[in-house]
Order: structure tokens, then C-alpha cells, then sequence
């Protein structure tokens, strides 16, 4: 792939990838001989399945609507777990060697049972991650990180060591904080990269090797600085939610288009994937472990139950710091992590006296002319 | 009508502002509407054009029929805006603004006091709560199906033999409860057949249906909350069947203005002058009029 060029160039590379999420990690198995494994979003330790040389793969929501898929799984589950199934029943996850689901939501719970039926070659493994926040939560989270590491052993065949996980770390540390400083540049010049283009970036950098993506992370801030964009005024909006899933890229175009500037977010693929970086010092296992309850100091995830933490607040303090002001929330329909929070949400953004949007995200969109009649209706209100 | 509304008209002089004419256009799924108005903000003309299916076309006659009832050609108008479903197709017009701002404003230009405005419409409902210079404070909209609007009707009343304009009335003879559970287009349709084969009567099967809106627009105010008064816009507020039904299930009074279906573009052509005025008043001071990019 061409890593050099204009700020343009680049994003463009960066788009064609994430058009085809899973080409590049096809290619890398090819290349190098290792093994490839899948991972639901949110809560997995990638550092660990690069510790191990293999390469972890985020399983992205695809635009195709759910067909095959649809013998496995209920319609009323939430459009990220359907379409993976659905790839999965198609045969487009055929590559994966391994895959990897987790407890942290009821819905990876099931669907990792079906990719179980549907990938019988691949090699199913859970990651058990205790929620909450207590005195024994972080040990807890530890001793899930030691199954699962004697999990991937046993896929591998050889033993993790304390300085390849380090190392990893390091190289994931590298990336996250590569894109935070994007996200500094863009606090500064909000236009210089769109939404669309900020979530590309950010969901090229779950699908590929994350060293490569350091190296064209580090040629775009060399470039970004003299990026022509036009800077139109608009209003300024936080855009929150879209947990696991990326958001369509037509909704947050249409934000834009009708006028809105977006200075902040704390998306899954935004934000919420790059806030917090491991300690590079402490025995490594434990350092990720401390990880799962740093990041939700710094954005909280509705799926960690963690009762230290409160996302209504922390928006209405990301909405102030970033001077937004309206937030759009997009939520995905049958999502029960988020739809659990969203009352206590609106209830707190409507005493702060913060204007929001709820859109709920259906995988199979409806009407986006009455979307954008809400968006722009939404922008429009004085 | 002139406006108690407490928008501000900047300090030209009353001739100049008489002379100032804007042109509001709502380019709805079924039909088009034009307004316009001068600059002491009185409506100058307006006309309402049925539309086979959405076409630019209609769109032309409603502001050709509203230019001609005022003797103006489309030269004269100093701003236009246009609202609706189509709204981001005509190349004439300065602006495009969505019809939920434009159906707020226009509301609080015929009823200022009215605080939720329920707006059924050819393809969509919308509930919106105004404040009293006309702005929208919160809303919902049915964005999922043509349940429970204009185009659900026109079915309904297809099923039933009974011309649009009659069934309204037709309903309100009704002397026996039905219900329809369903308010899918198409279930109902059937549900509607099934009500006629079982011998029930029209007036008694329209209540019904009526009912079932009135249900589904009570589950939008819902989202926003009740505000009273309630103005209802929009071509259903026709309907005097679908008004009392709406007045039973929400236990308050409805205000129906006398032409319902034109307030989207009455509230455009009321922006359109507040852009009007705020370039003539920058020109008098040389600087740039402001607005004037197309959406
Ligand atoms: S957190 Fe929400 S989006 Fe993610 S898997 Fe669970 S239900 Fe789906």
C-alpha cells in the first residue's frame, strides 16, 4: 500500500481499505504464514493476540443487509452481532483461524455461540471480563487475562512472553496515541478531517496490523498541518454512542451537510478506542487489567456496569470542554447496553439544558430523507 | 392576517418593507403549496397544487397560481425559501429550511399562543413544541411508514368507496365502537375489507380508523410532551374526524387554522422575509447580505 503521499492520498488508502475490511488481514496471512483472529468489539486484549504474532482482527459491521444470517440469529438483536453472523454465514469469515467472544454483552454471549456453529474450523475462545469496580475487580480481570492467555498459547503453540506483551503494548500505546493527536490537531481545526474521515481512520487501524497503521499515521501528521479544507462555520456538536458498530457513514455526512460541525465524539470507532493508553511500566497483564478500568475512567462504557462512573456526566463535561453545543446520539436499535442508559441521559442532558438528537440505527436503513429532515431540523433549532 | 408575533421587523421604512415581497414554497409528498407574503409581513396570495406524484412540476403551477393572484412575476421576490420533502430541488430558491422550523413558524404566525403544533402530512407526522417567537423547542417525527398520515387515509378511504373530502364527516355519524389493531398500511387495508365484509358501516369503520391515528399521533406528543394550546396543520387537519378523534385521546381542544395545508410555506415565506430584511438592512449599512448561499 502506498503510505506516502498528501493528506488526501492517504485518507483515500485508508478508505479503499475499510471498504474491504478484512482484504488487507487475508493478504498479511498469506504473506507472512501466521494465523488471523477475529474479534468481536469492544472489551479484547489485541495486545495479546499481537504478542503471540497473530494478527487481531476487529469484526466490522458490513453495509449488506442480513439474509443468510438470519437462520441463526433474532431480528431483534443489535446490527453489529447480526451481520457478523450473517458474514460468517456467508462464508466471508472463512479466513479467521480463530475468533474470540466475551461476556461483557448478552448479545456476544450469543452470537460467539453461532460464529461457533457457522466457523467449525476456526478456534473459538472467550475472554472473561469481570464488570464493576471493586476492591477485588482488578485481580479478577487479571486471572481473566491469564486464561485467556493460556488460551492463545494453546492456539499458538508457544508461550507469550512478558516482553513480547511489553513490546505490543508499546506499539498499541504508539497507535492510540498517534490518533489522539489527530484528534489534537482537529480540536484546533475542526474541519481538517471530517467524521467520516476520522472513524475511516480509526476502523482501518482495527483491521490491520497496527505498525503498519503507525507508519501511515505518522506520514498523515507530517501532511495533515497543509491540508486545504474550507472552513465554514457551524454549529458545533458532539456526536456520542454508536457502541461496537461504526456509524453509517451517510449519517454522519448528513450531519455535516446540514451545517453542523463535529468537535467531538466518543464513538467506538472515535474516541472511545484511543482514550487510554497501557502502562508501559507495571507486569504487563496486570497493566491491561488496570487498562479495562483506566479507559472507563476517561470514557465510560455502559457495558462495564462500573457504578464509579457516570456517562450522563461525563458527556455534559466532553460538551463544555469542547464548547459543543448540541449532541447527537446515535444508538443502535436493539443495543441494550446504551438503550439501558439513554433515560438517564436524556434526563440529565435535558437539566443541563443540552439540545439532543437520539437516531436510532437500524442495520437495514429505513428512510434517510426523513433522517436528514430530523438532522437538519435538529441543526436548525435556535 | 397580520402577525402579534414578537419577531422584531428591522427599522425600514413601512413603503419600502410593503414593497419587499418573499415567496415560501413546501414541496410536500402529495401536494405543493406556495405563499406569498409582503414585507409588513401580510400574506399577499397563496395557492395549493394536488401533485400526481412529486414533480417540479407542481411545484411551478402552486407558485405560478400564487405569482399570478398577487400580479407578481418571480423577479420580484426578494428572497425565497423553500421547505418540504423536496425541498433541496429548486435551484431558484435562496434557501431550504426543513418543513418542522417552517410548520413551528408559520403556526406561531396564525395562532402565537399555540405551544404544540401536531402536523400530519401527506407521508409523515410530526409533533413539534414551539416557543412563543415561533422557534422549535423539541419534536418527534414518524419517519418509519405512511401509518396513521395522509397517504393512509387516501387508502382507507379507496377501501371504502368514500371520496377523501367526505370522510371525515362520514365518520362522525358513527354510532357503534369498532377497532383496528393494525397500523400497517397494508393490514389495515385488509382489516378494513374484513370490517366491511362483517356488515359494519362506514361511518361506524372511518371512527375507527380515525381512532387509530389518534393513538399513534398521542404515542409522538408523548415523546415531546403535552403543551397546551395545540394548533393541528397539515392536509389531515381536514379531517374533522381525525381532529375530534385526536381531541378525545389527548383530552384537550384543537385549533385548526382556516387553511391548514399552507403553513409550512407560510412559515418559509416568513423566513424568507426575515432573510429579506436582514440583507436590505446590511446593504444600508454596505455590508454583505447574509444567507443568501443555497442549501
Ligand atoms: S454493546 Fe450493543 S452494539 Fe455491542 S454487541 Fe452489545 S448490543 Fe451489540
Amino acid at each position: 500500500m502506498k503510505i506516502k503521499g498528501s493528506a488526501d492520498e492517504i485518507l483515500n488508502n485508508l478508505a479503499e481499505i475499510t471498504d474491504q475490511p478484512y482484504e488487507k488481514a487475508k493478504e498479511w496471512k498469506k504473506l507472512s504464514g501466521s494465523k488471523v483472529i477475529g474479534l468481536f468489539p469492544m472489551h479484547f486484549p489485541e495486545e495479546l493476540i499481537h504478542a503471540a504474532r497473530i494478527l487481531p482482527v476487529l469484526l466490522q459491521e458490513s453495509d449488506e443487509p442480513v439474509t443468510a444470517g438470519h437462520a441463526y440469529y433474532y431480528p431483534f438483536f443489535c446490527g453489529l452481532s447480526r451481520s457478523v453472523i450473517d458474514q460468517a454465514a456467508k462464508g466471508y469469515l472463512d479466513f479467521l483461524d480463530g475468533f474470540m467472544a466475551g461476556d461483557y454483552c448478552i448479545q456476544v454471549v450469543g452470537a460467539g455461540e453461532v460464529l461457533g456453529v457457522l466457523l467449525r474450523k476456526a478456534n473459538s475462545m472467550f475472554f472473561r471480563l469481570p464488570v464493576g469496580n471493586q476492591s477485588w475487580t482488578l485481580a479478577d480481570i487479571t486471572q481473566g487475562l491469564k486464561e485467556i492467555k493460556r488460551d492463545i498459547e494453546t492456539f499458538s503453540g508457544e508461550e507469550i512472553s512478558d516482553e513480547a506483551i511489553r513490546e505490543s503494548i508499546r506499539i498499541y500505546n504508539m497507535n492510540r496515541g498517534l490518533i489522539r493527536k489527530l484528534y489534537e490537531i482537529k480540536s484546533l481545526n475542526p474541519w481538517i478531517l471530517n467524521s467520516r474521515e476520522i472513524v475511516t481512520i480509526i476502523k482501518s487501524s482495527m483491521v490491520i496490523p497496527k505498525d503498519e497503521h503507525n507508519t501511515i499515521l505518522t506520514s498523515l501528521l507530517q501532511v495533515l498541518p497543509n491540508r486545504k479544507v474550507s472552513q465554514k462555520e457551524g454549529v458545533r456538536v458532539f456526536v456520542s454512542g454508536s457502541l461496537c458498530g461504526a456509524p453509517k457513514y451517510d449519517i454522519l455526512s448528513m450531519i455535516e451537510q446540514s451545517g453542523a460541525i463535529v468537535v467531538g465524539d466518543d464513538l467506538f470507532h472515535g474516541y472511545r478506542y484511543v482514550s487510554t493508553d497501557i502502562n508501559e511500566e507495571m507486569e504487563p497483564l496486570e497493566a491491561i487489567a488496570a487498562h479495562y478500568l483506566e479507559k472507563n475512567k476517561d470514557v465510560p462504557c455502559p457495558t462495564r456496569c462500573d457504578p464509579t462512573t457516570d456517562w450522563p456526566q461525563y458527556l455534559i463535561d466532553s460538551m463544555r470542554k469542547h464548547e459543543a453545543e448540541k449532541l447527537v446520539i446515535l444508538m443502535a436499535k436493539y443495543c441494550e447496553p446504551h438503550m439501558f442508559f439513554y433515560p438517564d441521559i436524556k434526563e440529565a442532558l435535558e437539566k443541563a439544558g443540552i439540545p439532543h438528537l437520539l437516531i436510532e440505527m437500524e442495520h437495514e436503513v429505513v428512510s434517510l430523507e426523513a433522517l436528514r429532515t430530523r438532522i437538519e431540523a435538529f441543526i436548525e433549532m435556535k | 392576517m397580520i402577525s402579534k408575533t414578537a419577531n422584531s421587523i428591522p427599522a425600514i421604512s413601512k413603503v419600502e418593507r410593503a414593497a419587499l415581497f418573499t415567496l415560501g414554497i413546501d414541496s410536500g409528498s402529495l401536494t405543493a403549496k406556495a405563499v406569498i407574503m409582503d414585507g409588513n409581513r401580510r400574506i399577499v396570495s397563496h395557492s395549493v397544487k394536488q401533485l400526481e406524484f412529486v414533480s417540479e412540476k407542481a411545484v411551478k403551477i402552486a407558485m405560478d397560481n400564487a405569482l399570478a393572484a398577487a400580479g407578481l412575476e418571480l423577479s420580484d421576490m426578494a428572497y425565497i425559501v423553500s421547505t418540504g420533502y423536496g425541498r433541496r430541488r429548486f435551484s431558484f430558491a435562496n434557501k431550504a429550511i426543513t418543513e418542522i422550523s417552517c410548520h413551528a413558524k408559520g403556526a406561531n404566525y396564525v395562532f402565537p399562543d399555540a405551544r404544540t403544533v401536531i402536523d400530519i402530512g401527506g407521508q409523515d407526522s410530526k409533533v413539534i413544541s414551539v416557543d412563543p417567537l415561533g422557534n422549535v423547542q423539541n419534536f418527534a417525527m414518524n419517519d418509519t411508514c405512511a401509518a396513521g398520515t395522509g397517504q393512509f387515509l387516501e387508502v382507507m378511504a379507496r377501501a371504502l368507496g368514500v371520496g377523501l373530502e367526505k370522510i371525515g364527516e362520514l365518520s362522525l355519524e358513527s354510532l357503534t365502537k369498532l377497532k383496528i389493531s393494525s397500523m400497517c398500511t397494508v393490514f389495515a387495508e385488509s382489516e378494513v375489507i374484513s370490517l366491511v365484509a362483517q356488515g359494519h358501516t362506514k361511518a361506524d369503520i372511518l371512527a375507527a380508523i380515525h381512532e387509530a391515528i389518534a393513538r399513534r399521533i398521542t404515542g409522538l406528543v408523548g415523546r415531546v410532551g403535552l403543551r397546551q394550546p395545540v394548533i393541528m396543520t397539515g392536509g389531515v387537519a381536514k379531517n374533522i374526524g381525525v381532529v375530534r378523534a385526536l381531541e378525545k385521546e389527548l383530552g384537550v381542544s384543537i385549533t385548526v387554522p382556516g387553511e391548514p395545508q399552507i403553513v409550512g410555506a407560510l412559515g418559509a415565506a416568513l423566513f424568507a422575509l426575515d432573510y429579506a430584511l436582514a440583507a436590505s438592512q446590511n446593504q444600508n449599512v454596505g455590508t454583505k447580505a447574509p444567507g443568501t448561499e443555497n442549501c
